[in-house]
């Protein structure tokens, strides 16, 4: 797996969100994305994933141009995003949300059933819920039903948009343990936007600094995290 | 000691909720996936019944065989009308969809009344008159057929939508496109498919209405407002909720017809349609009014 981003602009009328961007994320690697409300971090994921139209650059995965193909094309190719906001479907039960997140594999019917044990090791309490309406669980419980949809269809690079947002800091502290899993026994690619930076950061190989449209620092975690500037853009103590 | 007549009114009203049936329940496929409120889906049924009866004109064919022949058409007509008129305006919103469904719904009967003039023309079937008699009251087999065939379509399609993974990915669809998208679903190809299977349903309803019924420019209008009625009243997207306001419907007008008189019947349906939707909007069966 090899996601390289060259020069990807994304303009909406007079709008500029995105601006001469330049990023990578290897093989089994974690890369955040840091930066304050508004920086254009959600706009990037969904640039990614084609729900946006990008007005120049690259998207390079495994060396092949991706901008241009539809959503449902990326996620076949590998590709899956846990959108900022959750979006589990609210009026199926957590089995079909899961079914649905399967969606690609879903003529490879033992692969599917392979999966569905997969997700329900990392979730166990999420074995009890299977026929609960998706729409009836608690924060926390919606926003690892999204993590373990998105898993569903085996990404090979795995996008996850402020997964913490929301959420009660006991809570939080599951999700980025999920994360940590997901990293050290998985092996899982990941490109991972959070407010949460001390969380962030903690489980990056890498991250990016994103303000106002363009990336204006790159770098390890550790150095991020003693940069003064890191605290002046994103106003928060870390 | 049941009353004969309260129960041929019944069960006339049972039958007469076939034919909302068949409509409301393809309706309901189109407004539960695409969202559009298809103002032109009576003229599926009218352009059906007429392509049912030029092929019994012409050739000889009966009107229930040519069902056969009816699902080519059907799901070419369908196609041909997602892919050429609606398909862009999906994501217009409501207005836009109003527009072109009401324009084309008055474009197919402009024709119609063109090609075909405003007379109306009917289906001489052998079996039109065939009648079960159970204790005094009769059921018309045609009749009959219809009903089944209301009953049939909705059964199918909750199993379409329940069990299958395309059916699940219709029903994801309609409570988040982006989440679906993100899921691998293509989307455009689920409109088409909703919408070329709500036209299916409809159009085949045509069959079985020829038997017995009037064909006419107007056929569709008719109907269409009364299976509209319906899947509101039964709670937008529910196919249950479809099936018990038809049979609701077709027998409240039919009791009412016999007792007070068909004007009145009217007024009272739509008192009290009026009320339900003044206390619960959502219909009979329909899930909460989402935003
Ligand atoms: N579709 C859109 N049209 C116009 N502006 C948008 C659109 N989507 C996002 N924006 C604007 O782009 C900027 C970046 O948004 P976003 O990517 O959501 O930021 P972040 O996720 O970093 O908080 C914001 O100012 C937002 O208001
Ligand atoms: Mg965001």
């Amino acid at each position: 797996m090899k996601l390289e981003i060259r020069n990807l602009s994304v303009e909406i009328g007079e709008l500029t969100l995105l601006k001469d961007i330049n990023l990578t994320v290897s093989e089994g690697e974690v890369v955040g994305v840091v930066g304050p409300n508004g920086a254009g971090k959600s706009t990037l994921l969904k640039a990614i994933m084609g729900l946006i139209n990008v007005s120049s650059g690259e998207i390079m995965y495994n060396d092949k141009k991706i901008n241009g193909l539809p959503t449902y094309e990326r996620v076949e190719l590998g590709l899956a995003l846990v959108p900022e906001g959750r979006h589990i479907f609210p009026n199926l039960t957590v089995r079909e949300n899961l079914l649905l997140g399967a969606y690609v594999i879903r003529k490879d019917k033992k692969k599917v059933e392979e999966r569905i044990e997969f997700v329900l090791d990392l979730f166990p309490w999420m074995r009890e819920r299977l026929n609960q309406l998706g729409g009836n669980l608690s924060g926390g419980q919606q926003q690892m039903l999204a993590i373990a949809r998105a898993l569903m269809s085996n990404p090979k690079l795995l996008l996850l948009d402020e997964p913490s947002a929301g959420l009660a800091p006991i809570i939080v502290s599951d999700v980025y343990k999920v994360i940590s899993t997901l990293k050290n026994e998985v092996g899982i690619s990941m490109l991972l936007v959070d407010q949460n930076v001390k969380k962030t950061l903690e489980v990056s190989d890498r991250a990016y600094v994103l303000e106002r449209g363009r990336l204006v620092l790159e770098g390890r975690p550790e150095e991020l995290y003693k940069e003064d500037i890191v605290r002046a853009y994103m106003g928060v103590k870390v | 000691m049941v009353d004969v007549n309260l129960a041929q009114a019944i069960v006339n009203g049972l039958m007469l909720g076939g034919i909302y049936m068949a409509l409301a329940v393809g309706l309901n496929v189109i407004f539960g996936v695409v969202k559009i409120v298809n103002f032109a889906q009576g003229e599926f049924l009218m352009l059906s019944m007429y392509s049912v009866y030029w092929l019994y004109a012409l050739i000889y064919l009966d009107p229930i065989l040519s069902i056969v022949l009816n699902i080519p058409i059907s799901i070419f007509v369908g196609w041909v009308t997602f892919k050429y008129l609606v398909k862009d305006v999906v994501e217009k919103g409501d207005y836009v969809h109003i527009a072109l469904t009401l324009g084309v719904s008055f474009m197919f009967i402009g024709l119609a009344q063109i090609f075909w003039k405003p007379i109306y023309r009917g289906i001489p079937t052998e079996y039109a008159t065939w009648a079960i008699s159970l204790g005094g009251v009769n059921i018309g087999v045609t009749q009959l057929l219809i009903l089944l065939y209301g009953l049939f379509s909705a059964i199918i399609l909750s199993i379409f939508f329940r069990w299958t993974d395309t059916g699940r990915a219709m029903r994801a669809v309609s409570q988040d496109v982006m989440a679906s998208m993100l899921m691998g679903v293509n989307i455009t190809k689920m409109y088409t498919l909703a919408w070329i299977i709500g036209i299916l349903v409809t159009s085949l309803a045509g069959n079985f209405l020829a038997t017995f019924y009037y064909i006419h420019p107007n056929v569709g209008q008719d109907i269409f407002l009364y299976a509209w009625f319906v899947v509101v009243f039964g709670g937008l997207g529910s196919h249950i909720g479809a099936v018990i306001g038809s049979i609701i419907l077709g027998i409240v007008q039919s009791v009412a017809t016999m007792y007070i008189s068909a004007d009145l019947s009217l007024v009272i349906v739509f008192l009290v349609f009026i009320l339900l939707l003044l206390f619960r909007p959502e219909g009979l069966l329909g899930r909460e009014v989402r935003k």
